[in-house]
């Protein structure tokens, strides 16, 4: 762990509003993304995160610094998505997720960086929006493993230690993941020497 | 499918993410070269990995950062750290299944309003159960409270940055009883553990540091005598009575520091209370205890330091 984030830690373990603004701004774009990844939706993703920056501010006590503090984060936040989520599937009654579910908002930036950008294709965005599509429509204990690894760059030791399970699971669910994913890309995945442009 | 295809598409994932030993790739490798269908079957795993590129990350909205501060700021302040009532409700919660506690609510409710003596039967009978949890509660409360009293003891529950704005205070006051610094020193000691006070009190512990403080009192010219109190406090102090000394100097000339705008880096300083003392032979001494302490300064605007 860095030594600043060290001292930023004991900062605000002593109650350090300013020590809680540092890691904010340094984690709330990770925080953010993986929310809105599990939860599929901003008004949630937002709740995950107050709720995730709330429980780190009044657990840093128990927190010992034996993993990293991003993982602790994740750990959180990843948590704190699955019950709301779970909370939600509860009062739905209906499956974690489907295709139809998700949709990509509009008031995104990025989303809107598509829309207006003319050098992006038409072909690129429909891939786009399938493979966004197909993503969101994974379960979420496999939409998880794919996140953390693909997206966030996270190995699998870390990822096990996130979600509490074993290192074998964190594969076995990506594996399956994967698997599932080329089902629902097929026709993308036989276009024969697929290689993708930048 | 033959079982060596199966055994070997088992590992094809972690064979894209290479991160099977030497020994499992070079087998994988070699059972590609020579099996058409693990080949077709590796080749459009690795498409679908490289399909995960055009994923379009989430991103927040425009003015969502500033928004979301304001808001976590708030709920900060509605829900500060855990309190007694708190820590008891999530007791209550664990013990009974939050999600059987929300979904029940009403069905409670309403059959104690329907039946309110077979419920006082009930309650009866359960009385010993709630008695023990009362117990536990008032335990849970009073153990609590008393963490939380030590907690806010002494001065402020600060930090050091906050220390560091009050300390001027302290070190323009000049007090003519040693005993009464040194009990300053002592209140330091509880308010926060990075606080100079805390350190000085290590510093039994931590002889090194303890050497550095000597070293560098001394190297600024300054003969240094150590003292230990009843309690373990120990003072380095110096025989200077200028104003100037390096003690005050690191904490009232801002100058050294006027360079960096942003702290990122723990920052050593010397912490020193003067004082005064009359002596029998009607001559007055001046002392300054310093500590030497490693004051983390993490990402703050100069303006909230000095």
């Amino acid at each position: 762990m860095e030594r600043t984030e060290v001292l930023l830690i004991d900062d605000l373990r002593a109650g350090d509003m300013t020590a809680l603004a540092v890691l904010v701004e340094k984690y709330k774009r990770i925080v953010y993304r993986v929310a809105f990844q599990i939860t599929k939706n901003h008004d949630d993703a937002n709740d995950v995160m107050q709720d995730s920056f709330l429980k780190v501010y009044e657990s840093i006590h128990s927190f010992r610094q034996e993993s990293a503090f991003e993982t602790w984060l994740y750990r959180i936040v990843v948590n704190q998505a699955i019950n709301l989520v779970k909370r939600q599937e509860r009062r739905r009654e209906s499956p974690l997720s489907g295709i139809a579910e998700f949709q990509i908002r509009p008031d995104l930036k990025q989303a809107s960086d598509l829309r207006n950008n003319p050098h992006l294709s038409v072909e690129r965005k429909e891939l786009q929006k399938q493979v966004t599509q197909a993503v969101n429509s994974l379960p979420v204990k496999h939409r998880m493993v794919v996140i953390l690894h693909e997206f966030e760059g996270l190995t699998h030791p870390k990822i096990a230690s996130i979600l509490n399970c074993s290192e074998g699971t964190v594969r076995s669910r990506l594996h399956h993941a994967r698997k599932k994913l080329r089902e629902r890309l097929k026709s993308y995945v036989e276009l024969t020497d697929f290689s993708p442009s930048k | 499918m033959k079982p060596r295809c199966r055994s070997i598409q088992r590992y094809l994932s972690d064979y894209l993410d290479c991160t099977l030993s030497t020994e499992q790739t070079a087998t994988v490798a070699h059972h590609l070269q020579s099996c058409h269908g693990c080949r077709g079957e590796a080749k459009s795993l690795r498409n679908t990995k490289a399909l995960l590129q055009y994923y379009v990350p989430p991103t927040s909205p425009d003015g969502y950062d500033a928004l979301f501060w304001q808001q976590l700021q708030r709920q900060i302040e509605e829900n500060p750290r855990p309190t007694w009532w708190r820590i008891v409700g999530r007791s209550l919660s664990i013990e009974f299944g939050s999600s059987q506690i929300f979904d029940r609510r009403c069905f409670v409710l309403n059959s104690l309003v329907r039946h309110p003596i077979q419920w006082s039967l009930r309650w009866a009978r359960l009385s010993p159960a709630y008695a023990v949890i009362l117990l536990a509660t008032l335990t849970t409360m009073l153990v609590y409270q008393g963490f939380h009293t030590n907690r806010n003891s002494g001065l402020n529950p600060s930090s050091a940055p906050q220390f560091l704005n009050s300390s001027p205070s302290y070190l323009a006051h000049v007090e003519d009883d040693p005993k009464l610094v040194r009990d300053k020193l002592k209140k330091i000691a509880q308010i926060s553990p990075t606080s100079p006070g805390q350190f000085a009190h290590k510093t039994l512990k931590q002889p090194n540091l303890t050497e550095l403080a000597t070293e560098y009192l001394d190297w600024n010219g300054n003969p240094t005598t150590s003292v230990i109190d009843s309690k373990g406090l120990k003072e380095i102090i110096t025989h200077d009575t200028s104003s100037d000394s390096p003690a005050f100097a690191q904490l009232s000339n801002p100058a050294p520091f006027l360079s960096r705008e942003v702290y990122s880096q723990p920052l050593r300083v010397v912490i020193s209370i003067s004082y005064n003392f009359e002596r029998k032979d009607n001559r007055s001494n001046s002392f300054i205890s310093g500590v030497l302490a490693d004051v983390p300064l993490p990402g703050l605007p100069l303006a909230k330091i000095l």
